[in-house]
């Protein structure tokens, strides 16, 4: 029983009907969007598919049960051919049989046989070392009996190993993944430049919002985007090139600072921070003006931010800025939106809150300076600017333990790719057989691959070594 | 752009080369078979030229750029990669027939990009790093290799449907190489393009866990990428340890490049993902 399962495991039919299998169950995950929400899968398939398609982990294939499943058959296969191989190959490069039976030598297809006559055997192991030399197959061992001489000759030995290291490297790429799925988190941060954090959003398995203590702060201390420019130099909206200059403060105190911009992250303790996205932090000037029209004050604010002023009887008036769309539009389902970043018709949100803390809210454009406002109030308010200077800089975040041995894994199965390919383990044994007065040179070679190229290059040898003892004659 | 205009001529030059190509399968003449040889040798280095002039193009527009960074630059510069490999193929292995099967997708490619907008753009800060240089060209480099062995492929296919009809040495059987040598060159391509396309999926997650901070994101071109890699590993496990021959393999070679081409194409066109740029 045990046996069978070995053998199941080891077998290659297995390692091409594993990958045959992984390369069309991957299609299902690039047609099928992955992990979206529920409903717009159910909107998209009707509820009795999206069911089976649950089931069937189509929504996330590649961490379902069963395309794990069949990750772990090919790790597996690989351990296995590697275990059942190894014996075999250790046996080649540790102990190589020089004195071949002759039932072994009938297994070989590259042979030749030559006969020499008139000469002795000492003078003729003297001609054949030196034509093996002269073949490209210089002798390596060579061991002595009653019927003759058995010499060996071998090239690229150690190729052999690379069918291991290949095969290895993948299960250790699989290992790094795995640490990193155990360990390692993954998130996002926005910090507001000048503005410091000390812990990030990671997604939870069920996609809820976690947050995540770093144990250490981090501070945006600049924000910087260069745009592209046109023909004429006038800048473009494409962004060139964006750039943040982040400190790390352990107990306050500044420890560490670079700057990172698109593919130069920051790292800190093994955690990676990268640049990801950008964001306007905007300010608004706001004005209030009593009903006949005098200056009560001016007010800088953000957004989700408050003001207050003192009413006539001294009474408290606060003011919050709830919302702001650069952008305002109402759509179709008559909700408010921005329709883009660019501040084309800048609209507040107001909340007023009074002393008795009756609310009111009203929005104030700055385009439409005397847009009523909704409900009547005895002041009016006016947005004068908008000043989007201020920034906040989008940080992935990222820790994975398991990256190195995942890299580790990579450039050895490159190695091991590479070696498998142009490396063949090549071997030849030379037997002479002395027959007194004259002696008989078998020639067999043999490779781990190839073989077709092999023959080419034995009859090369072959070649080369019959016109160097044929020199000798002479 | 003088550039486009280059990479004109060089389209130009691949469909002569096809025919002198196709005269020598018919004639089998060994002075046409070197006539085709220099006349694709011609194309590959207006090729390069243009390829260069576009670069500097680039350079000089402030931008610097190497020469594949949207669909136009990179269909060119896949043109050029399968001329490149199919030359170093046919100086190895001396074998020039092939050639009428291989230039005409080179010329198809650059046909293709006759189509498309020859607009140098800025990039994408996502794209400046110099991880793109070493992954695009392995990537590249892979394709071309896959694209001459689907060629090879359709060779032997074409050579055996005949083999199984007729017994006498005519016609196709009288042009084509033999089936055994065909079926070898399948194999020394795909052994060529393997390494290339492990080493750019690699490079390209590199890149990602540089830029992205995270190695692998299942994201649509990199999954397609990934299948790429399973059916050629399927192809050497096959080929290589099963002994598999003929026209099994030969199939899985052109399956394999149909999802080299929709990893290339396809994903981009189709389907959305972080590769949206080229």
């Amino acid at each position: 029983m045990i046996k069978r399962i070995i053998h199941f495991f080891s077998s290659l039919k297995l390692t091409i009907f594993t990958l045959i299998l992984l390369a069309f169950t991957s299609i299902i995950g690039t047609v099928i969007q992955q992990r979206q929400n529920p409903l717009l899968y159910i909107q998209r398939f009707g509820e009795p598919l999206y069911q089976i398609f649950k089931f069937l982990g189509f929504f996330d294939v590649y961490h379902s049960w069963w395309f794990m499943g069949l990750l772990l058959i090919l790790a597996l296969n690989l351990l296995f051919c590697s275990i059942r191989r190894f014996p075999r190959d250790w046996k080649i490069l540790v102990t190589q049989k020089i004195k071949l039976s002759e039932t072994e030598l009938q297994a070989f297809t590259s042979k030749e046989k030559i006969t020499i006559e008139n000469s002795t055997v000492d003078q003729t192991l003297k001609n054949v070392l030196n034509a093996m030399k002269k073949g490209g197959f210089p002798c390596k061992e060579k061991v002595k009996d009653e019927k003759g001489w058995y010499l060996f000759s071998e090239k690229g030995k150690y190729g052999r190993l690379a069918f291991y290291i290949t095969h290895l490297s993948i299960i250790l790429i699989f290992l790094g993944a795995i640490i990193g799925a155990a360990k390692g988190f993954k998130g996002f941060v926005n910090i507001t430049e000048g503005e410091k954090i000390d812990s990030i959003i990671t997604t939870s398995q069920d996609g809820k919002s976690i947050s995540k203590k770093l144990g250490f702060e981090v501070e945006c201390k600049k924000f910087e985007i260069t745009y592209y420019t046109d023909e004429e130099g006038n800048p473009t909206y494409r962004p060139k090139d964006y750039k943040s200059l982040l400190s790390i403060y352990e107990q306050g105190k500044e420890e560490y600072t670079k700057e990172i911009e698109v593919n130069h992250p920051l790292v800190y303790k093994g955690i990676y921070f990268y640049q990801s996205s950008y964001g306007d932090i905007p300010t608004l000037a706001i004005t209030v003006q009593t009903s006949e029209g005098d200056l009560v004050d001016h007010f800088k604010v953000g957004e989700k931010e408050s003001f207050h002023f003192l009413d006539k009887n001294d009474q408290k008036i606060a003011v919050q800025v709830l919302r702001y769309l650069p952008d305002f539009i109402m759509d179709q389902n008559r909700q408010y939106a921005t329709r883009s970043n660019i501040p084309n018709n800048p609209a507040a949100l107001l909340q007023i809150r009074r002393s008795n803390n009756q609310t009111e809210r009203t929005w104030v454009f700055q385009r439409i300076p005397n847009f009523p406002h909704s409900k009547s109030t005895d002041y009016k308010f006016t947005l004068t600017s908008i000043n989007a200077k201020k920034k906040y800089t989008g940080l992935q975040v990222a820790w994975d333990p398991g990256v190195p041995v995942v890299w580790a894994g990579c450039i050895i199965l490159i190695l091991g790719i590479i070696i498998i390919f142009s490396v063949p383990h090549h071997r030849l044994w030379v037997t002479i057989t002395n027959g007194g007065k004259y002696q008989t040179i078998n020639i067999i070679g043999s490779t781990n691959k190839n073989k077709p190229s092999f023959q080419t290059i034995f009859l090369k040898f072959i070649t080369a070594f019959k016109s160097s003892l044929a020199d000798t004659k002479k | 752009m003088i550039s486009s205009k280059l990479f004109g001529v060089a389209m130009i030059i691949y469909i002569i080369a096809a025919l002198i190509y196709v005269s020598y399968l018919v004639f089998r003449n060994v002075k046409v078979g070197n006539v085709a040889t220099l006349v694709t040798f011609i194309g590959l280095i207006i090729h390069t030229a243009a390829l260069i002039s576009r670069t500097v193009a680039s350079f000089q527009k402030g931008i610097g750029q190497p020469p594949f960074t949207n669909l136009y630059s990179s269909m060119v510069f896949f043109s050029w990669t399968i001329i490149l490999v199919y030359l170093i193929l046919e100086f190895k292995f001396k074998q020039k027939t092939i050639g009428a099967f291989v230039t005409p997708i080179a010329f198809a490619c650059l046909g293709f990009a006759t189509l498309l907008s020859d607009e140098i753009e800025p990039l994408v800060p996502a794209l400046q790093s110099n991880w793109l240089l070493s992954h695009v060209v392995t990537c590249f480099f892979g394709y071309a290799a896959f694209a001459v062995a689907c060629g090879i492929s359709i060779m032997y296919l074409i050579r055996v449907y005949f083999e199984e009809r007729s017994t006498e040495n005519t016609g196709i059987l009288k042009i084509f190489p033999p089936s055994d040598l065909l079926d070898e060159l399948t194999y020394k391509a795909i052994v060529i393009g393997f390494p290339f396309l492990t080493i750019g999926i690699i490079t390209g997650a590199a890149w990602a866990n540089y830029a992205w901070g995270t190695y692998w994101s299942w994201d649509p071109k990199e999954t397609w990428s990934l299948i790429t890699w399973f059916v050629y590993a399927a192809f050497l496990h096959a080929r290589f340890a099963a002994g598999w021959k003929g026209k099994k393999t030969a199939i899985l070679s052109i399956v394999g490049f149909c999802f080299v081409l929709f990893t290339y194409l396809g994903v981009s066109f189709l389907l959305s993902g972080l590769h949206s740029y080229a």
